[in-house]
C-alpha cells in the first residue's frame, strides 16, 4: 500500500464518529517493592539480597603498582624488558638513578596519595588500581533503557553492592516516563556511597546514558566513580576463544549457567511501553528479572579484571 | 580598457557575425546611507573605522535595528552589497555584550563555512568562531560545543550530528540566540523542503532548552523571498531590500552563437580576445567537463595568436572541491594581475570575493535568473564599469532570453518553493524529532495538518509509541542516517566500477537508476564515460566498467498516468485545468544508442525492468473536445501537437519555479482514459510532489503566453532543440508537431489562430503528417 493511500484510510479511520477509547484500568501493582516520593516525585524501588559469596573481589595490593616498571615516563616494552633481565622488577630499585629519580618521586608519590586518575594515565590498569578500593566501595550497575541514545528515556536502574555480610539489589523502576525524574535525583544521591562503578560496556553506554538523562531533566550531575567496564576485560581474555563477548555467553562459558526465557534486549523498549499502557506485572518482570540476572553476574566475573586468568577457571571456560 | 571599447573592438573581428543582440546598459549607482540609532559596541565601530567605513548603507542599517527590535529578517540585494555586515554585526555585537550568548550560522556547502570563518574572524574580536562540520576532528569537539561562540557549519551536519546529540550541546542551545542562514534561495525543491524540517526540529530543540533564537537570513533575488523565508522557517520574517550599496555602470550583452557553430567557440573566442585585452576576466560555465575544455583551448588559441606574451599562463581554472587556501591563491593572483582569467563551474558564484574583475562570461543560462545575477555580480564591485556577456546555448530557456530581451532585466518571475506538507520527505524527519525529543501535542503546530497522521502511521508500523499523550522513538537505529536530505525518499543506489576493483564512483537516486544506469546504458560520470554491466536492484548496486565509445544511449519507457485525487480545478476558456494527484507507473522497455556526432541510431536492445510507481503532485489540461475535428481540418497532427506543447511548457517552468527539467515529468495523450479527452499533464518528479506543477496550475496563462512565444517565434522549421524536443523524451521526440501546438497554444489563450497559408492552401507544416502523407501517394 502507498504511504498516500494509507494516510487517506487513517484520516477516514479519525473522522469516524463515537469511537472513544475505555482506558484500562490499571491494579496497583506488585512487584514486592515499595513507592518511594521525593521532592520531584514518586518512583518504586525494588529490593533484594544475596550471598556475599557472589562478589568475586580479587584481594590486590599496592606493592602490585611497586611493580609495574613502566609507570615511569620513559621506560616502555624495551627498557621494561632490558630492566627486567638485569633483575631490577621493582621501580624503587631505580629511586637512586638519577635518570629516574624523579619519575620514581611522582610515582611514589601517586601511590601514597592514591591519585588514580594519573597513575591511570600511566598506564596502570584496573586490577592494580583495585587496591586503592575496598568492597564496600564497588557498584555494581545496569540500566534498561528505551532506546539506545540517551535521548530517550530510561525506566530501570539496577544496583549491586555489599551490604554488611549481604550484596543488596536495588532496582529503581520508573513505573511511567513520569517517574523518571524523581527516580534519577535519588539515584544520584545513593551513586554518591560508591566510588567505583563496575559495568559491562558502562563507560560507552550507561555512565554517558544517565549522564544524558540529568543533563535532560536539568539536574547536570556527573559521575565521577572510577569505572571498571568488564566488556574490556571479557574482550582482552576471550575474544576469539569464545563465541562472542555478551555477559550471557560468559555465564554460559565461565558460570556453567544458562538463563532461560531471558527476554532479549531488543524487545525491552516495546514490552516497557504495553506495560506502561497496560499495567500488567508480568510485562515489567520479564525485565526486572533480567536486569537482576545481569548485575549478579556480573558480581560473579568480575574477578577478570585479573591480568591473566588461572588454569582451573579456563578449564571451566572451555569445557 | 572600457566596456565601449571591447565591445568596439569584438564588433571589428572577423569572428564577429552580428551576434549581439542587445547590450543593455545598466547605469551606475550612488552608495545611500544611514545612521544607526544606538551605537555599536566600540571594538566593532573602531573595526570598521579600520576599514575606512564611516557610514553604513541603508539596507545594513535596517537590518541590524530590525534585528535589535527581535524580528526574523531577509536581507535580499544583490552581490557584493555588504550582505555579511548584516549579520555579522549584531550577531558580534551582541555576543560582545553578553559573552554567553551563541550564533549558529548555517551555510550550504563546506566551502563557503572556511570562507565565513575568515569573514568573521576578520572582526579580530574575541569572539571564538568555529566551523563544525564533517571535517571537524571528534577530539576536537567536545571543546568546539562548550566554548565556541559562533558555530558555522551546514544542514547536513545539523541533521546528522548536532540535533541528535543535543544533549551534549545543552550549553549551546541554551543560549543561541541567533540563527543565520545566508544563500537562502538554494534551499528549494526537494533538498529545501528538507531543511525546511530541520529548521523546526532546531526549533524545538531550542524552545526545549528554553531559547527561541532569531532568524538572520540573506537571499539572491527571487520573486518570493519573504514566503520563501516563512515557509523555511515557519515564522514571520520581515523583508530588506533597501539597497544602499553603490553600484558600477555594466553593459550587458546578449550573445547568440551562429546556428551552425558550437557555442563554446564563441565562449573561447571572447576569452582570448579579452584576456588579449588585459582584462580581467571570469567564465561560468555550467559543467565541470565544460570549464576543463574551455580553459584548455582557450590557452591553445592564446600561445598560437600570441606566443611572446605569455598569455596562455595567465588563465586558470577553478571548480568545486578547492581547499580555501587554493581558491585564495588563484584570488590573490586575480587580484595582483598575475592571471588574468578564471573560468570556473558556478562553484565561484557563490559568495566568494574575487576583487576586482572586470568582465564576465556566462556560457549558457546557469538555470534560474538568481544565478544569473550571482555570476553577473561577480565584476565590477567598485565604481568601475565592467561587462558582462551571456552567451546562449541551444535550449528553450537560453533563446527565450535572447528573444525576450527585457525578461533578465525585469522583476524576477522565478519562485523558489518547498513542500513543507510532502508526506514522504516528512515522514523521516518524524522519525528523526521522535528520537530527539519526545513528541508532545504542543509540537504538531510547528508541521502542518498531516504531521499528527504520520505519527499514527509510525505507531502502527512500530517505530514509535505512544505512552501518556506523547510519542517516543523506539526503533535500534540511528534514524538520521536513514534520511538522505540531498535526495528524494528512495534510497540510492551505488556506482561501482568493475574495472578497477568494484571502487565506488558515486551514486544515483533510486528513481533515476532504472533509466539512467540500466544494463548496456552508457553512464557519464565526471567526465569519464563508462558502460553498465549489472544493475542489482536487490543491493541497489550498480556493476560499471570504463570504456571509450562514440556513442550514447537513451532509453524507451511505457508511462501511465493515474489520476488518484482532484484538488483544485477551473475552466480555462472551454477547456479545464486540473492540480492533483498522480500515481505513474513508468517502465523501461528498451534503450537505443545513438553516435555521438551525428545522432544516428546504432541499435539498440529491449530491457525487462521492473516497474516503478511515482506518487506525486501533478496538474493537467483537458483541451475542449472540439480541438479534434479542428486539428484534423487544418491538417495537423494532434498528438504531435500535444506532445510539443508538454515539451515546451515544461522547459519554461523554471522560468516561474526554481528547478531543472529533472525535476518535472510530463505525459501528453489524445484520449486518456479517465478523461476521455487529449490530456496533457505536467507532474513533479518526488514523489509527494514539491510544488512545481502546482505552480504551473496557478500561472498556467502566462506559461502558456511564454510557450506560444518560445515556439511562434523559433526560427526552425518542424521544432529543433531551441523550442519543442526533450533531451529526456521517452519517446525520442516523436511524434511532435509545432505547427499543431501553435495551434492548441492558441485555443488555451483564446486567441484568433490563423492556419499558414501559402496560395490558398493550407500548408502542410508537420513532418509526421508529411511522412504519413507521402505513404499515401
Amino acid at each position: 500500500m502507498t504511504l498516500l493511500s494509507r494516510l487517506k484510510d487513517i484520516k477516514a479511520k479519525n473522522e469516524e464518529p463515537g469511537k472513544v477509547q475505555i482506558p484500562q484500568k490499571k491494579s496497583p501493582l506488585d512487584l514486592g517493592g515499595v513507592e518511594i516520593n521525593n521532592s520531584f516525585g514518586n518512583y518504586y524501588l525494588i529490593e533484594k539480597e544475596y550471598s556475599l559469596a557472589n562478589l568475586t573481589f580479587p584481594a590486590v595490593s599496592k606493592e602490585l603498582l611497586t611493580r609495574n616498571l613502566r609507570l615511569l615516563q620513559g621506560i616502555g616494552p624495551v627498557t621494561e624488558r632490558e630492566m627486567r633481565e638485569q633483575g631490577i622488577d621493582n621501580i624503587n630499585q631505580l629511586s637512586g638513578e638519577v635518570r629516574w629519580q624523579y619519575e620514581v618521586e611522582i610515582v611514589s608519590e601517586c601511590i601514597l596519595k592514591g591519585k588514580i586518575k594519573e597513575l591511570r594515565r600511566r598506564g596502570a590498569c584496573d586490577y592494580e588500581l583495585l587496591s586503592f578500593f575496598k568492597k564496600d566501595d564497588l557498584v555494581f550497575l545496569d540500566i534498561e533503557s528505551t532506546g539506545l541514545w540517551a535521548n530517550q528515556p530510561l525506566f530501570l536502574v539496577g544496583i549491586l553492592y555489599k551490604d554488611g555480610g549481604k550484596l543488596k539489589l536495588q532496582q529503581y523502576l520508573a513505573r511511567n516516563l513520569q517517574e523518571e525524574k524523581p527516580l534519577l535525583a535519588d539515584l544520584y544521591k545513593k551513586l554518591r556511597n560508591f566510588k567505583v562503578m563496575v559495568t559491562y560496556n558502562g563507560k560507552k553506554f550507561d555512565a554517558p546514558y544517565i549522564e544524558g538523562r540529568w543533563v535532560e531533566h536539568r539536574f547536570f550531575y556527573r559521575l565521577k566513580h572510577y569505572q571498571i567496564d568488564l566488556l574490556y576485560h571479557a574482550r582482552r581474555h576471550f575474544k576469539g576463544k569464545f563465541p562472542n563477548c555478551r555477559l550471557i555467553t560468559l555465564e554460559e562459558y565461565l558460570l556453567n549457567f544458562k538463563r532461560e526465557g531471558d527476554i532479549p534486549g531488543y524487545l525491552i523498549p516495546q514490552t516497557y511501553y504495553k506495560f506502561v499502557k497496560s499495567g500488567d506485572p508480568a510485562l515489567i518482570k520479564d525485565i526486572i528479572r533480567h536486569n537482576a540476572l545481569d548485575l549478579v553476574s556480573l558480581a560473579r566475573v568480575l574477578y577478570i579484571v585479573q591480568p591473566c586468568i588461572n588454569a582451573k577457571d579456563f578449564i571451566a571456560a572451555t569445557k | 580598457m572600457d566596456a565601449q571599447k571591447i565591445l568596439e573592438y569584438i564588433r571589428q573581428s572577423e569572428n564577429y557575425h552580428e551576434q549581439i543582440v542587445h547590450t543593455e546598459e545598466l547605469p551606475a549607482k550612488e552608495a545611500s546611507f544611514a545612521e544607526l540609532n544606538e551605537n555599536l559596541h566600540p571594538h566593532l565601530e573602531n573595526y570598521l573605522k579600520d576599514k575606512g567605513i564611516t557610514k553604513l548603507f541603508t539596507h545594513q542599517v535596517t537590518a541590524i535595528e530590525k534585528v535589535a527590535q527581535g524580528q526574523n529578517v531577509v536581507v535580499v540585494t544583490p552581490t557584493a552589497s555588504g550582505k555579511t555586515m548584516c549579520y555579522n554585526l549584531p550577531v558580534l555585537n551582541h555576543i560582545l555584550n553578553n559573552p554567553k550568548g551563541r550564533a549558529l550560522y548555517i551555510f550550504p556547502s563546506k566551502s563557503l563555512s572556511q570562507d565565513q570563518m575568515a569573514a568573521v574572524e576578520d572582526f579580530n574580536t574575541e569572539v571564538k568562531v568555529a566551523v563544525y562540520d564533517g571535517d571537524t576532528p571528534d577530539d576536537l569537539k567536545p571543546e568546539l560545543r562548550e566554548k565556541t561562540s559562533i558555530i558555522i557549519t551546514n544542514p547536513d551536519m545539523i541533521h546528522q550530528g548536532i540535533l541528535p546529540n543535543h544533549l551534549k550541546w545543552h550549553n549551546f542551545f541554551s543560549n543561541l540566540k541567533y540563527i543565520v542562514i545566508d544563500e537562502l534561495h538554494s534551499y528549494r525543491g526537494v533538498f529545501g523542503t528538507h531543511v525546511g524540517h530541520i529548521i523546526r526540529r532546531l526549533r524545538r530543540i531550542c524552545e526545549h532548552y528554553g531559547s527561541k533564537p532569531q532568524f538572520i537570513m540573506c537571499s539572491a533575488t527571487i520573486a518570493n523571498p519573504k514566503q520563501h523565508a516563512e515557509r523555511l522557517t515557519g515564522l514571520p520574517v520581515s523583508l530588506i531590500d533597501n539597497n544602499g550599496a553603490p553600484q558600477g555602470a555594466k553593459k550587458f550583452v546578449l550573445w547568440r552563437p551562429p546556428s551552425k557553430r558550437p557555442y563554446i567557440q564563441d565562449v573561447i573566442w571572447l576569452f582570448s580576445l579579452l584576456i588579449a585585452l588585459r582584462t580581467r576576466t571570469i567564465t561560468f560555465s555550467r559543467a565541470r567537463q565544460t570549464t576543463e575544455r574551455i580553459l584548455r583551448h582557450t590557452k591553445k588559441l592564446l600561445q598560437e595568436k600570441l606566443p611572446h606574451k605569455n598569455l596562455h599562463n595567465k588563465v586558470v581554472s577553478y571548480r568545486g572541491g578547492y581547499l580555501a587556501r587554493e581558491r585564495r591563491a588563484i584570488e590573490e593572483a586575480l587580484f595582483k594581475g598575475t592571471v588574468y582569467g578564471v573560468v570556473s563551474t558556478n562553484a565561484l558564484e557563490l559568495g566568494i570575493d574575487v576583487g576586482e574583475l572586470e568582465a564576465c562570461i556566462i556560457a549558457g543560462y546557469p538555470g534560474t535568473i538568481a544565478s544569473t545575477w550571482q555570476q553577473a555580480g561577480r565584476v565590477g564591485r567598485r565604481h568601475k564599469d565592467s561587462l558582462v556577456i551571456f552567451i546562449a546555448v541551444q535550449n528553450p530557456l537560453d533563446q527565450y532570453f535572447i528573444r525576450k530581451k527585457e525578461a533578465l532585466f525585469t522583476k524576477p518571475t522565478e519562485q523558489a518553493l518547498v513542500a513543507p506538507d510532502n508526506p514522504y520527505i516528512l515522514l523521516g524527519h518524524v522519525l528523526c524529532a521522535a528520537h530527539e525529543l519526545p513528541i508532545k501535542p504542543q509540537d504538531f503546530s510547528l508541521w502542518g495538518e498531516i504531521f499528527p497522521d504520520l505519527l499514527y502511521l509510525l505507531e502502527e508500523d512500530g517505530e514509535i509509541v505512544q505512552s501518556e499523550g506523547s510519542y517516543y522513538y523506539i526503533g535500534g537505529t540511528y534514524p538520521a542516517s536513514r534520511v538522505n536530505i540531498r535526495s528524494s525518499s528512495l534510497a540510492s543506489f551505488q556506482l561501482k566500477d568493475k574495472s578497477s576493483g568494484n571502487r565506488l564512483v558515486g551514486t544515483l537516486d533510486g528513481h533515476r537508476a532504472l533509466s539512467e544506469a540500466h544494463p548496456g546504458a552508457v553512464y557519464m560520470h565526471q567526465g569519464e564515460t563508462y558502460l553498465v554491466k549489472d544493475l542489482d536492484l536487490e543491493n541497489k548496486h550498480c556493476y560499471l566498467n570504463k570504456v571509450d565509445v562514440d556513442y550514447y544511449t537513451m532509453v524507451k519507457r511505457d508511462k501511465e498516468t493515474e489520476i488518484i485525487e482532484i484538488n483544485k480545478k477551473r475552466p480555462l476558456l472551454t477547456h479545464m485545468l486540473y492540480s492533483g494527484n498522480l500515481k505513474v507507473t513508468t517502465r523501461v522497455t528498451g534503450y537505443i544508442k545513438k553516435h555521438e556526432a551525428t545522432g544516428q541510431v546504432l541499435g539498440g536492445g529491449e530491457l525487462d525492468l521492473p516497474e516503478e510507481i511515482l506518487e506525486t503532485q501533478g496538474m493537467w489540461v483537458t483541451f475542449d473536445p472540439t480541438v479534434i475535428e479542428e486539428a484534423k481540418g487544418y491538417y495537423l497532427n494532434l498528438m504531435g501537437g500535444l506532445h510539443a506543447l508538454e515539451h515546451a511548457s515544461i522547459g519554461l517552468l523554471p522560468l516561474f519555479a526554481m528547478c531543472d527539467r529533472n525535476d518535472i515529468g510530463g505525459l501528453s495523450i489524445g484520449a486518456h482514459p479517465q478523461t476521455g479527452l487529449p490530456t496533457v499533464f505536467i507532474h513533479d518528479a518526488y514523489d509527494g510532489g514539491v510544488g512545481f506543477s502546482e505552480t504551473a496550475y496557478s500561472c498556467f496563462e502566462d506559461l502558456l503566453e511564454k510557450t506560444l512565444e518560445a515556439i511562434k517565434e523559433c526560427e526552425c522549421e518542424d521544432g529543433c532543440p531551441n523550442c519543442i524536443y526533450s533531451p529526456k523524451c521517452s519517446n525520442f521526440n516523436r511524434p511532435l508537431d509545432k505547427e499543431a501546438a501553435i495551434y492548441l497554444l492558441h485555443r488555451l489563450l483564446g486567441k484568433e489562430y490563423t492556419p499558414r497559408v501559402e496560395n490558398n492552401k493550407i500548408i502542410i507544416n508537420s513532418t509526421a503528417l508529411k511522412n504519413s502523407l507521402k505513404r499515401f501517394k
